[in-house]
């Protein structure tokens, strides 16, 4: 029967800013990117919104039809669970989430992985990466 | 022309950075466009490959350090400029959590040898009074232990698991020390402590420090100490004071974020007792004299009464000065080097430490003559 409850790794920690979410798998020494839909997916599971509630959630926040979004939360919370940054279960917590609309169309959500987080850091972050992007991204 | 403080010779740049990074949003992103203007920020290339260099070059290190603290800010202001200091605000996060594995690696040797710990500076700021682990950046951990277990936490970090490297001159001159560095393989600084500040490295310096402690989680399987609020906050003041020769800002942001929570109460009268009992009343006030004045400290009227009326001795205000004053002329160099010991003989550590004048003379001037010998990798 397939799983309609995550919860987040304890092995992980993560933080928001702007619109996206980045997060750290210090034992693996993995860094990730969330943006966009990504993001918002991400706040759902922190929230501990089930499978159903993110489709719904998805579909206020994009006003896309449910039908349509089904296969790209699928494939990207397999991704997640792939890269062990959810488990699935039942989550400790649930809140609620903030209503909101955006006016970008849905895009399906994206896990940007950074394996190598040790030589990432080597990197300058002020003369090394993109004027545009800024670490980790190279000029 | 710098701020109306001597002593901290803060620039007036530095100031409206400061405020752009620590007031409400509104109100500093007006100080940020003062301070763009002044630096001819205020228009620019976006794509221009020289942006971040042109932007973080020119400034003074402390300054760099507020950037991520100035983007988290306002970074829900639409200011051009801010939206490229993502990039340092990401680096900053993710540099930190790996000093924070570390410092709880650090700290789970000492607790299985049996070693009590309270985590200074960095980590406990961002944790406890950020909330933000990716505002402060840091070069190094800090971790201090009892002063009658720094030998055992020594060989504890530097067996196995750890194997943390020192350096040979600082392993010698250690009983001059308060601290000392070590690092691991990729590096990573960790800086040990036996005593919370330089002037007062003796047995028994730190006990209102230990007895007030309060617990901070690193992770979810691994916590320690750290300062009280109070302590903290009077360790930003007097560290802050005499940390380089060149003025130092970022006390001043982690002690605004302490004193403007309004969950926290700082015990002021403490604090001023601390200054008196310590002899570091001149940095100590200061400092909250700055606090005050550019920075929104609102004292009690008991307490601004007290500081006002806090008499300076000439020792203090002698050491103070010695300790930012700088020749490069040899003989004033060594002359200024005996007396500002001989001071902080007098000052810190008469009567409470065992060591005698003459036998604590001769450890600083060894020192300095083994100073060319110093073996840092950083």
């Amino acid at each position: 029967m397939p799983t309609n409850q995550y919860c987040i790794s304890p092995a992980i920690v993560s933080e928001h800013f702007d619109d996206e979410v980045i997060i750290v798998n210090m034992s693996r020494g993995h860094y990730y990117s969330l943006r966009g839909s990504a993001a918002v997916v991400w706040q759902g599971l922190e929230a501990g919104t089930s499978k159903d509630g993110l489709l719904a959630y998805l579909a206020g926040t994009y006003a896309t039809n449910e039908a349509e979004l089904s296969k790209p939360l699928n494939s990207f919370l397999d991704q997640l669970v792939d890269e062990e940054l959810v488990l699935e279960g039942t989550p400790s917590q649930t809140s609620p989430l903030p209503v909101r609309t955006l006016s970008k169309p849905f895009t399906p959500p994206l896990l940007e992985i950074y394996t190598d987080m040790a030589s990432l850091l080597t990197l300058d972050p002020i003369h090394d990466v993109s004027p545009v992007e800024g670490w980790p991204i190279k000029k | 022309m710098a701020i109306n403080s001597p002593t901290f010779a803060i620039q007036p740049e530095q100031i409206l950075l400061l405020k752009a990074a620590l007031f409400p949003a509104q109100e500093a992103l007006s100080y940020w466009h003062q301070w763009k203007k002044e630096r001819g920020l205020d228009q620019f290339i976006p794509t221009n490959i020289n942006l971040l260099p042109s932007l973080f070059d020119p400034l003074d290190g402390d300054s760099q350090r507020l950037m991520p603290l100035v983007y988290r800010n306002l970074e829900k202001s639409g200011d051009p400029l801010v939206v490229h200091l993502r990039g340092i605000y990401r680096y900053t996060w993710m540099s930190n959590q790996r000093f924070l594995l570390k410092m709880s690696q650090v700290i789970r040797v000492l607790h299985q040898n049996e070693i009590e710990t309270i985590a200074l500076k960095g980590i406990p700021l961002s944790l406890l009074y950020y909330g933000d682990m990716g505002v402060r950046l840091m070069y190094d951990l800090d971790v201090l232990v009892p002063t009658a277990q720094a030998e055992q936490a020594l060989q504890a970090l530097q067996a196995p698991p750890l194997s943390l490297q020192s350096s040979p001159f600082e392993t010698k001159h250690r009983h001059t020390l308060h601290a000392m560095h070590l690092w691991d393989a990729n590096g990573v600084d960790v800086d040990l402590h036996w005593n919370l500040l330089y002037e007062h490295s003796y047995a028994k310096a730190d006990v209102p420090f230990w007895q007030a402690r309060q617990p901070v989680k690193l992770t979810d399987r691994q916590s320690t100490y750290a300062l009280s609020p109070t302590h903290q906050l009077y360790h930003n003041l007097v560290h802050g004071y005499d940390w380089s020769e060149t003025p130092a800002i970022r006390w001043i942001a982690d002690s605004y974020v302490i004193y403007t929570n309004p969950a926290l109460s700082i015990d002021w009268h403490a604090l001023l007792d601390l200054a008196r009992q310590y002899n570091v009343n001149y940095p100590v006030q200061q400092a909250l004299k700055l606090l005050e004045s550019e920075f929104r400290l609102t004292l009690p009227s008991d307490v601004k009464e007290r500081l006002k009326s806090m008499t300076l001795s000439t020792a203090e205000t002698t050491y103070f000065s010695l300790v930012r004053k700088r020749s490069s002329n040899k003989a004033i160099k060594a002359i200024r080097y005996v007396q500002k010991n001989w001071l902080a003989y007098r000052l810190f550590r008469k009567g409470k430490s065992e060591l005698s004048m003459s036998r604590w003379m001769y450890r600083q001037v060894r020192l300095r003559l083994d100073w060319n010998k110093r073996d840092l990798p950083f």
